[in-house]
């Protein structure tokens, strides 16, 4: 299935916030997004998600148009991670991966037995089952993540936006939750935007760069993210180096300086 | 279980007060109306069970769990636990329409119309200001605009106290604004049962849809809900039966607070459960308290006041379990 984005535009009263951003994500596909703070990322994910409605432009499903779609079918194409989140009631976290669920039941119903199987599924295959009746609230910031992955894979969408997911976890959190993206892939589309340019040369098969509200590179992750590309984007001087990591296999690193 | 203390703790309290019945003379009575037994109990015993304690002890458990399930669905939807059914100028609303009536006609039918239609103005013209005010975070300007709106309404209730008559409607106003289920009969019973029942089953239906709006805005859009319909059904439905419930019984106030609160704490957040067990312990609590309040003291003591009293030190407790848990 394919995601296709063209020329979305959106603006606030007057105020831009984007112009102009086309892309396209396939299922397999891992597409990050690079770029400053404060330069319309989570903005462009909030129309992707139909939180927003776009000023201009086309999201295009297989060619089909969305603006028109209820709630309720986005969200059995586009799932979401938002970062981390508290509610204020301490839900169970079984509860909150089952909310996953609310786009295939009734307005008036309530989960079924099947619906709670997909979900102790998903709990199972993200390891985290133990957690399953712990509440949301009392469990650690990097598990709260992955019961918010767990929720969004229960959804069983065809594309998975993340808001940069690895934000707030510390070092052995951070490699779970991008290995954890990096098996899923192939099941999915996915969009996340990230401020770490290693992860986008580790793991990404497209790169795009954000800033002002324009994408100032879109492409192959080896191609665009170079010297010149993060120069712009962050003003800060790097160097790319190649690493070997075990046999036949190198990983590009970028070094600040 | 809980459908059975409440239906339990109903009987026994049949029996409390000072004309002294037994529990098998009024389970008889009841029994009596509802299948042909032709038996012959004294005119003023059937008066008692049926016009004084019977619509006075269905009437305290449906208010008070009216206004329970109201609060705990106010409290998921605007995803804040201290939030309560006065939030959004229902109170204040029902109040001013109760003491306009009792200060220009005084008729029992048109105090609960005017309280009720005021109550829902306050709260549709709360939810007014706050589609208005476009920008920012609805959820505060909507709390914002509850506050305004009680604000308005507070003061014209001070307004109707200032120039109502000192001898006769003065007195009524300020006991109507206690709270109390003394003067409650047949009548208010049937006129209370429509919308408490229709605005509990649709809150239930919607029971799901509570849970996932307990997360933001948002997130509750990204699992395929329509929020703003659903939410504004939701406010509906809440403030009707918070209305309902107040044109009846005057102001009683924190029970949609404490109540749902406490619920939470016993069985956990899921409304799949919270929602009637809120319910169920809110008309038990109130069936407890009225109970206490017309057979304690000589004096009936208002309901607010004991609940108020109940009520504020339990509020106390609960924000410092809530910064325990934040911080």
């Amino acid at each position: 299935m394919k995601m296709e984005v063209r020329d979305l535009t959106f603006y606030y009263n007057k105020k831009l916030v984007f112009q102009n951003i086309s892309f396209s994500v396939e299922t397999g596909d891992v597409l990050f997004l690079l770029g400053p703070n404060g330069t319309g990322k989570t903005t462009l994910f909030k129309v992707l998600l139909g939180i927003l409605r776009p000023r201009s432009g086309k999201i295009l499903f297989d060619n089909e148009d969305m603006v028109n779609w209820p709630q309720r079918k986005l969200a059995r194409y586009v799932g979401y991670v938002p970062q981390n989140i508290v509610s204020a009631f301490p839900f169970s976290v079984i509860d909150v991966v089952l909310m996953g669920r609310t786009p295939y039941i009734g307005s008036f119903s309530v989960p079924s037995k099947k619906d709670k199987d997909i979900a102790l599924k998903t709990l199972e295959e993200l390891d985290i089952i133990h957690l399953k009746d712990e509440p949301y609230t009392k469990i650690s910031g990097g598990e709260r993540q992955l019961v918010l992955i767990a929720r969004a894979l229960t959804q069983q969408p065809k594309f998975l936006i993340m808001d940069e997911p690895t934000s707030s976890l510390d070092f052995g959190n951070q490699v779970k939750v991008m290995n954890c993206i990096s098996k899923l892939k192939s099941k999915f589309g996915v969009i996340i935007s990230t401020h770490m340019p290693d992860y986008v040369l580790r793991y990404a098969t497209k790169a795009a760069m954000m800033k002002g509200g324009r994408f100032i590179s879109y492409g192959m992750p080896d191609l665009i993210v170079n010297k010149e590309n993060l120069k712009e984007l962050y003003n800060v001087e790097t160097k790319m180096v190649s690493v070997p990591i075990g046999c036949m296999q190198t990983v590009k690193v970028c070094i600040p300086y | 279980m809980l459908t059975l203390n409440l239906l339990l703790l109903g009987v026994v309290f049949l029996t409390v007060g000072k004309y002294p019945i037994s529990i098998k003379e009024s389970i008889m009575i009841i029994a009596n109306r509802i299948l042909p037994l032709n038996l012959n109990f004294p005119p003023a015993m059937e008066t008692v069970v049926f016009n004084v304690r019977l619509p006075r002890i269905i009437a305290a458990i449906l208010i008070g769990g009216c206004l329970s399930a109201a609060g705990s669905a106010y409290q998921g939807i605007f995803n804040n636990p201290l939030i309560s059914p006065d939030i959004l100028g229902a109170t204040a609303g029902s109040s001013f329409g109760a003491s306009l009536a009792i200060v220009m006609s005084g008729s029992i039918a048109a105090i609960q119309v005017s309280s009720f239609l005021f109550g829902l103005l306050a709260v549709f013209a709360a939810c007014l200001i706050s589609v208005k005010v476009k920008h920012g975070n609805q959820i505060l300007i909507l709390i914002l605009s509850g506050i305004l709106t009680s604000t308005v309404f507070n003061s014209l209730v001070s307004l109707i106290k200032f120039i109502a008559d000192p001898e006769v409607r003065l007195p009524a106003i300020t006991f109507w604004l206690l709270g109390s289920l003394a003067s409650v009969g047949l009548e208010d019973v049937k006129l209370l049962t429509v919308p408490c029942l229709t605005g509990i089953t649709m809150l239930f239906l919607l029971r799901w849809n509570l849970n996932v709006l307990s997360f933001s805005d948002d997130e509750a859009k990204t699992l395929g809900i329509d929020t703003n319909r659903v939410r504004l059904i939701i406010i509906f439905f809440s403030t009707l039966m918070t209305s309902a419930a107040v044109s009846i019984s005057g102001v009683i106030g924190w029970i949609g607070l404490v109540i749902p609160n406490l619920t939470r704490i016993m069985i956990g957040p899921d409304y799949r459960t919270l929602l009637p067990a809120s319910f169920l312990i809110g008309g038990t609590y109130l069936l407890i308290i009225d109970t206490i309040a017309r057979t304690l003291f000589p004096v009936e003591i208002p309901l607010g006041i004991i609940t108020s009293l109940i009520g504020a030190p339990f509020y106390i407790w609960l924000l410092a379990r809530e910064g325990r848990n934040m911080s």
